[in-house]
């Protein structure tokens, strides 16, 4: 059941990396991290239109996008060698980064603005939570678990990790 | 430092009288605590036959990269004795106010896994690294910078480890019968905690129930790793953690029961300490303007728990060793689900704690307040002491699971790092085996030499390792996971720029050299918290500014080495 309905949620997973593709290209465009060096380099139309064979797993929809990109952009350059788990990897981490970043605002706004310095006589409880508690910590708590749920099973990309180096390494000692 | 030299008498002539009397408990839980205690050593035999297959570092040291979900995403290193010890004490102690000091955990998983866990478990792979030195030496191909991690590993999860052993040795001390031919002596009481390193040269030969369960806990604990490694601290933290599951859901349903609700025990915690118990910045017992949570305090936590998770060498460790992608994908909603079953309800049987066991700050036993309440709310049960017995499994199985992880990482960092790479190239299989017994050995005793008088507040010991790591580590694993520019000097720049200015900070707390803000826990193993803030967060930014400003004015690296770490492999081909 459960990979049935994981299989009904590829068209909105190909949404989502059009959509990733639009903020994706405009962060990296409009500000100047570190990994951009790696990132700049990374013409989208200029990626085979057919996934690569030792990555079965990733979709076609970037090559969509590459074509649609490509319709107005310059001709095409060399091809990137930059493995595509660094690149959804990065991603991915940018929107955890992004979660973190709500969750704290909220919590924190919440409980320093409803909770600090409060008068006993003005305790109300929810559910025998302080109500700051509630709204501040209870709730972001369980939206949390649910968009790491929706995260986990949606937007992660899998990817190959390659294969493990062989038992000695350049020292030539055992494994 | 003078006004701690009157301290240096005796911990129990000085404290007896003023000791809360541990409960009366029945031999139930002990039993309970022996089954559990042999389960683990059970667990430690299997996965050493099992680690016989193969080579023996990646066995003993990585499990062979074979964690599934399960066990990647319920690891216990994230609960440890700080989650059923040090947290609840600081709730029993503060109030409603630690909800939100804890509150980061909402999305540890989250960033635990979506930060570095793809991006690390490749690079683990592409570079044969074992352990999170062999990860920087590889990819920097530098030994000087493997060597500099495995430093700051063995000083960081040092200090992490003796605060779980105290942890371990209370649950065992609660557990042990009453009356009886198994009576001993009254228990040691916490002392301050720059008076116990001090008392290192006085050691004291009486045995108490805390130091008889701290022995036990450190023979156990050594024992099942050193038979199992990497793969027996995972299978423990498995059982464990399910165990944890299943002891905190227990023990939630038993206070509400006694505490009349959570409206009630609301009430009458308030009624028992005063308004700033259900409010920020939090109860401070002697009303003094001390604060436990400011505004600053509050953002820096946010920050700690969730960044100090992502650069702990122990979690690095098992990112490294999943199976594959779709592993690290739903371990990510099941540690949600699962953290989300084990914080909320700590917070409300704390809460519940403080109404039905009102007066533990007195002596300075906070630390005791998940053990007690487990016995105090079981008593009247039908087989209550096995009840009690379960539920302390929890605590205890925590701090098992978490000790067992450092001592394997602590061991892979001495036994791979030092002696295979710098001491003894040569040394066979046999060798190595020997010296990883021999390190865990050390470290267990050790450890029982630290503790063998008990410090308050444990999770200020926690908090100075998790904020010293992170500060070390996190940097540098983010910018050579994702940056093709991060160069060696870069990294030697972070990782040092990182550690000393945690160091710094907590030397001025600790000797008071700079007038001291009145915020945070009540302790004199402290920090100076610049501008309100943990010195994490300084440590973070001082390493990430050094690691970028240095990598820039640095020669780029070897572009070949890059290519290899990050860019697109034929199948099959080695790197």
């Amino acid at each position: 059941m459960f990979a049935d309905w994981f299989a009904s949620t590829t068209s909105i997973r190909r949404d989502c990396v059009r959509i990733q593709y639009v903020v994706f290209v405009g962060i990296h465009r409009s500000t100047a991290l570190p990994c951009s060096t790696a990132v700049h380099s990374i013409r989208y139309p200029d990626m085979p239109a057919e996934p690569s064979p030792q990555f079965p797993n990733t979709d076609d929809s970037s090559a969509k996008l590459r074509r649609e990109a490509s319709a107005t952009s310059q001709p095409p350059k060399p091809r990137s060698s930059i493995d595509p788990l660094v690149h959804s990897s990065f991603r991915e981490a940018l929107l955890v980064g992004g979660i973190w970043l709500v969750a704290m605002i909220w919590s924190i706004s919440v409980c320093y603005f409803t909770g600090y310095d409060r008068p006993a006589g003005d305790l109300k409880l929810v559910l025998g939570f302080p109500d700051w508690v509630f709204w501040g910590i209870v709730v972001p708590w369980i939206t949390c678990t649910v968009v790491s749920c929706v995260f986990g099973a949606v937007y992660v990309r899998d990817g190959n990790l390659g294969a493990d180096l062989e038992d000695t390494d350049d020292l030539g000692l055992g494994g | 430092m003078d006004d701690y030299l009157p301290s240096l008498r005796s911990a129990a002539t000085v404290f007896a009288q003023d000791a809360a009397p541990p409960p009366n408990v029945g031999i139930g839980a002990m039993v309970m605590l022996v089954l559990f205690i042999a389960g683990s050593i059970w667990i430690g035999v299997t996965a050493n036959r099992v680690t016989r297959k193969g080579g023996f570092m990646k066995g003993f040291f990585l499990g062979n990269r074979g964690l599934g979900v399960w066990a990647l995403a319920l690891t216990a290193t994230i609960q440890s004795g700080g989650t059923f010890m040090g947290f609840p004490s600081l709730v029993y102690s503060h109030g409603w106010i630690v909800a939100l000091w804890i509150g980061s955990y909402m999305v540890v998983p989250i960033t635990g896994f979506g930060i570095l866990g793809k991006r690390l478990a490749q690079l683990s792979r592409r570079t044969g690294a074992i352990t999170v030195p062999d990860l920087f030496r590889n990819r920097f191909n530098s030994p000087a910078l493997g060597l500099t991690c495995t430093v700051f590993i063995l000083l960081y999860l040092s200090f992490l480890m003796f605060a779980q052993f105290k942890a371990g040795a209370i649950v065992l001390q609660l557990a042990w019968p009453s009356g009886g031919e198994l009576s001993l002596s009254e228990d040691v009481v916490p002392v301050q905690s720059v008076v116990y390193v001090l008392d290192l040269f006085r050691f004291e030969i009486v045995f108490t129930r805390y130091r008889i369960g701290l022995i036990i806990f450190t023979v156990t604990v050594v024992t099942y790793t050193l038979l199992g490694g990497f793969l027996a601290a995972v299978w423990t933290d498995l059982f464990q953690s399910l165990l944890m599951f299943v002891g905190v859901s227990i023990l939630l349903v038993a206070s509400l029961n006694a505490a009349g609700g959570l409206e009630q025990a609301t009430l009458t915690s308030m009624a028992n300490t005063g308004p700033g118990f259900v409010s920020g910045p939090g109860y401070i017992a002697d009303g003094s303007d001390h604060q436990f949570l400011p505004l600053s305090l509050a953002i820096s936590f946010f920050v700690v728990w969730v960044w100090g998770g992502v650069g702990a060498p122990a979690g690095l460790v098992r990112l490294m060793a999943s199976q594959d992608t779709r592993v690290i994908r739903k371990s990510i909603y099941l540690l949600s689900l699962y953290n989300m079953g084990i914080y909320l309800p700590l917070i409300v049987i704390c809460i519940c704690g403080r109404a039905l066991i009102p007066n533990l700050d007195a002596t300075g036993q906070t630390d005791q307040i998940i053990p007690r309440l487990a016995i105090l709310t079981t008593t009247d049960w039908p087989g209550g002491s096995f009840v009690a017995g379960l539920i302390l499994a929890a605590p205890f199985g925590a701090v098992l699971a978490t000790v067992s992880s450092y001592l394997v990482v602590l061991s892979s960092a001495v036994v791979r790092d030092i002696y295979q790479r710098v001491l003894n190239p040569d040394a066979d299989r046999i060798h190595l085996r020997r010296a990883a017994r021999l390190t865990m050995v050390a470290a267990g005793v050790i450890s029982v030499l630290v503790s063998w008088n008990p410090i308050v507040y444990l999770q200020v010991f926690i908090i100075f390792s998790t904020s010293g790591a992170a500060s070390t580590f996190l940097a540098p694993a983010i910018m050579a996971c994702y940056w093709r520019r991060a160069t060696e000097a870069g990294m030697f720049a972070s990782m040092l720029s990182g550690a000393c200015t945690v160091l710094v900070l907590y030397l001025i707390g600790i000797f008071s050299l700079l007038p001291q803000t009145p915020i945070g826990a009540v302790t004199s193993f402290r920090p100076y918290y610049l501008c309100g803030m943990d010195p994490m967060i300084w440590g973070v930014l001082a390493s990430t500014i050094c690691g970028v400003v240095v990598s820039w004015l640095s020669a780029p690296p070897d572009q070949e080495l890059v290519a290899r770490t990050f860019d697109v492999t034929a199948v099959g081909s080695r790197q």
